[in-house]
């Protein structure tokens, strides 16, 4: 099954999210995959967590469903998982259809059919697996099938390019929807046997009509800039996933008033700023060097979800050690509620905890007074990523 | 309701002369105004949390009461644990940032501490070994680590050559072991070559013209090896620039919406400025903003026939607005002005080339698709070898016309070029 959620009947030709999410960690013929071994496997091997990453990326939907700008109408989900990860998430296991070029080509096009009902509608294309570069601007996501034997090298793989033109506003298509996000977490890697090849052709996934005036809202999120690597946690999910859905769940939150009431939400132009920074935190945890890219255009923000209010933040508070004794520290929120009372000495000292993104008066406190310090009271914005504050209550 | 200034203040009068893009958020952290440094806004008393994200990640913040009737200034200033070292590094520090890993270097080494985050900057400049360490000196001269070479003429179409003089730069001190600044002058340099001992030269398209030069920077990497990069003679595109870089499109978005980029002024008065106006047109084409695009686009590739980003600009908007026959031709004149000096220009010139080709007799003759085909093969000659991660077309290779991964060995003095100050 690829159609696994199908909310159309209910909708009723209202605006809704389409969604369009594959993961491929199983390539029967890469070595180790169960199928007759490719001609060239172009140094590639299995995966073992990005048809899980996948899954998650539809669990996210389907649980935040409520908070999406238009009503979750259809999701096609098509996952190629490896032995492991149905162990370890049984789930998988006959979930979706598994992620071949033949059943691919049949969900996009569905898809894109789906797409194409409204101009208020949201897309969300979702790609976790091998992605393999022709030449530094062009990304290839090979399929489950890859390496069969059958037709060219590529034949088994698709083009994002052809993807994004084929879902451009044109006659054949008049009402496309307008907000289309899409991510792709692949390697960008440029293998250097492909550079001899560099008219190798894909599988179109459609025909490309030219269309007229595009101004869509449809930026790409690529997993990996142009001649690098994505990395995943085996068994687990890919960076990029988790510093994704770092930022969904609040990373990249942003606040704006609509009648008369505060609103959180993330948008793509809030991830697009944020992204970078979560990314960055596990390549010094893990001592990658991966990158992420955002292409396509968009004149206006647009919105992924709303969040369910303000998100909480890493908050690190720290006393210079020689006035441990003395400081005790207060924190107020904007509403001139004490949220947080640390006696003196702080304990731990950095202390740790999170609090709700806001602005907030800290101030660390001489208590008793000492003449060696001062205190020191001050407005602070938390925001995420993490806040980090360090009492300056020695005279200068 | 009140005005509300803003003050910046570093310690260069580059920066404090920089117009960035502010925010202004209540308390509850809901934004109330985007703005620029220079333009003060209109707001009802309370507090008000004012925040400025700089292109390499640094945040300045603070906090102002706005009383009815009086105006208010935010002053801004960098936080200790973010200061530039240097006043004459904050244009580098705050704007460029540090650089990714060069891509030519092959050689494993540890990586260093991301950054690009929020957190304080990790680079240490101007370290210098202890003296009298013990260490063993080499007698007689030393081979240089570093050469730099100019290049004019068309890269593209291979009818370039190296410069012999080396007065088109000129070193800005005071530098430093880990970070040196070049003055490259307006003149007809197209290209500057970097060589460094067995990794792969690295070549990049200057932001230059007849009337504007750039700073060069270079700057040495973990693993001891230099990276490029270049500072755009307009302040303002170049933030514009590195915010984009960066994927800040907000603050991009508060730059070009804004007069700091004016066409009017960089397109057709007296000091006209074209790069900063591709910079700006680029932004726009980023953002979506067909609408202010206008048709200056037509005039940035009529006026200035050198220009390529002025074909890959006016061929991308075209494309945007359903004119793509016409797009075809402009990108099709793409040769005779050369590669173009920013990485989306090429992006957009690979992309529509290759869409068109696919798209095929069905919407193009056959002898145009034909030229298209020549012309996208000689893109990708440079495509598989430049580095998209930065905003200036930078691409591998000894050869400038023929890229490739090839090193130049250890001993670079045959080459000739410039010795990098140490």
């Amino acid at each position: 099954m690829t159609l696994v959620i199908d909310e159309r009947g209910r909708l009723q030709g209202q605006p809704g999210f389409h969604a369009l999410i594959a993961g491929v960690s199983a390539y029967p013929h890469l070595p180790g995959g169960i199928g007759a071994s490719a001609p060239d496997s172009y140094g590639m091997q299995q995966l073992s967590s990005t048809a899980l990453t996948a899954h998650k990326m539809y669990c996210w939907l389907v649980e935040r469903q409520s908070k999406l700008p238009v009503p979750l109408a259809t999701c096609r989900l098509l996952l190629s998982p490896s032995p492991e990860e149905v162990q370890i998430e049984p789930n998988l296991n006959g979930l979706a259809d598994p992620c071949t070029l033949d059943k691919f080509l049949v969900a996009a096009k569905d898809w894109r059919i789906d797409a194409s009902s409204h101009k208020d509608n949201v897309t969300f294309f979702y790609f976790a697996g091998h992605g393999v570069q022709r030449s530094r601007g062009d990304q290839v996501l090979l399929l489950e099938d890859f390496g069969d034997g059958i037709g060219g090298t590529f034949t088994k793989a698709v083009n994002t390019k052809n993807i994004y033109n084929g879902m451009v506003n044109s006659t054949s298509r008049p009402n496309m929807a307008q907000t289309q996000l899409y991510f792709v977490d692949a390697c960008r890697i440029l293998p250097s046997r492909f550079k001899d090849f560099e008219r190798m052709e894909t599988t179109s996934v459609w025909d490309v009509e030219l269309g007229g005036r595009d101004d869509r809202r449809a930026p790409i999120f690529y997993a990996a800039v142009p001649g690098s690597k994505a990395y995943a946690l085996r068994g687990d999910q890919t960076f990029f996933s988790k510093a994704l859905f770092e930022c969904l769940n609040g990373g990249a939150g942003e606040s704006r008033e609509e009648d008369g009431q505060q609103r959180w939400y993330v948008s793509y132009r809030t991830l697009s700023e944020r992204l970078g920074d979560y990314i960055q935190e596990l390549n010094q945890a893990k001592e990658a060097d991966q990158e992420f890219t955002v292409d396509g255009f968009g004149e206006e923000d647009a919105i992924i979800h709303l969040l369910d209010g303000p998100p909480l933040v890493d908050s690190i508070l720290e006393v210079p050690l020689d006035a441990l004794a003395a400081v005790k520290i207060e924190v107020w929120n904007y509403r001139n509620e004490l949220v947080w009372r640390l006696p003196a000495p702080l304990n731990p000292n950095p202390y740790r905890d999170k609090l709700p993104a806001g602005m907030y008066r800290i101030g660390a406190l001489i208590d008793p007074s000492n003449p060696l310090y001062k205190e020191d009271i001050r407005l602070f914005e938390v925001m995420p990523r993490c806040f980090s504050w360090k009492a300056r209550v020695t005279h200068e | 309701m009140s005005k509300l200034h803003f003050e910046s203040q570093f310690a260069s009068s580059e920066l404090n002369s920089l117009d960035l893009p502010v925010e202004v958020r209540k308390p509850d952290l809901s934004i109330v105004a985007r703005s620029l440094s220079s333009q003060p806004v209109e707001l009802a008393p309370g507090t008000y949390c004012v925040t400025v994200k700089l292109p390499a990640g640094q945040q300045l913040s603070g906090t102002v009461q706005v009383e009815e009737g009086k105006e208010a200034t935010a002053t801004l200033t960098p936080e200790p644990e973010v200061a530039s070292p240097h006043e004459w590094q904050e244009v580098q520090h705050y704007i460029l940032g540090p650089s990714g890993p060069s891509p030519q270097a092959s050689k494993p080494v540890p990586l260093p501490p991301g950054p690009e985050s929020h957190l304080p900057s990790f680079w240490s400049f101007g370290v210098e070994a202890a003296e009298g360490s013990g260490e063993l000196e080499s007698l007689g001269p030393e081979r240089a680590s570093a050469k730099l070479r100019g290049f004019r003429g068309n890269i593209l179409l291979g009818a370039y050559e190296v410069k012999d003089d080396q007065d088109w730069l000129t070193f800005m001190p005071p530098g430093s072991a880990e970070f040196n600044v070049y003055a490259v002058s307006p003149g007809d340099t197209k290209l500057v070559q970097l060589l460094q001992p067995e990794v792969p030269a690295l070549n990049m398209v200057l932001p230059v013209s007849r009337e504007q030069g750039c700073q060069l920077v270079l700057m040495r990497q973990p693993n001891r090896f230099y990276s490029l990069d270049a500072n755009l003679e307009h302040g303002v595109a170049n933030t514009l620039l590195r915010y984009l870089q960066r994927g800040l499109l907000e603050q991009a978005n508060t730059i070009s919406s804004s007069n700091a980029l004016p066409a009017e002024q960089l397109l057709y008065q007296k000091k006209r400025e074209p790069i900063a106006a591709a910079v700006g047109a680029y932004a726009l084409l980023r953002l979506g903003d067909l609408e202010r695009l206008h048709d200056w686009t037509e005039n940035l590739r009529n006026y200035f026939q050198w220009l390529p980003d002025g074909i890959t600009i006016r061929g991308e908007h075209l494309a945007r607005l359903g004119e793509h026959d016409q797009a075809l031709t402009i990108f099709l004149d793409l040769p005779s002005r050369g590669l173009p000096i920013f990485s989306d220009g090429l992006s957009y010139a690979l992309d529509r080339l290759r869409l068109y080709i696919r798209v095929g007799e069905r919407s193009f003759e056959r002898a145009r698709l034909s030229q298209a085909q020549t012309l996208l093969e000689r893109l990708q000659r440079f495509a598989a070898f430049v580095d998209f991660r930065r905003p200036l077309v930078t691409f591998a290779g000894i050869d400038p016309g023929n890229p490739s991964d090839a090193t130049p060995g250890e001993d670079i003095e045959s080459y000739g070029g410039l010795d990098i100050a140490q």
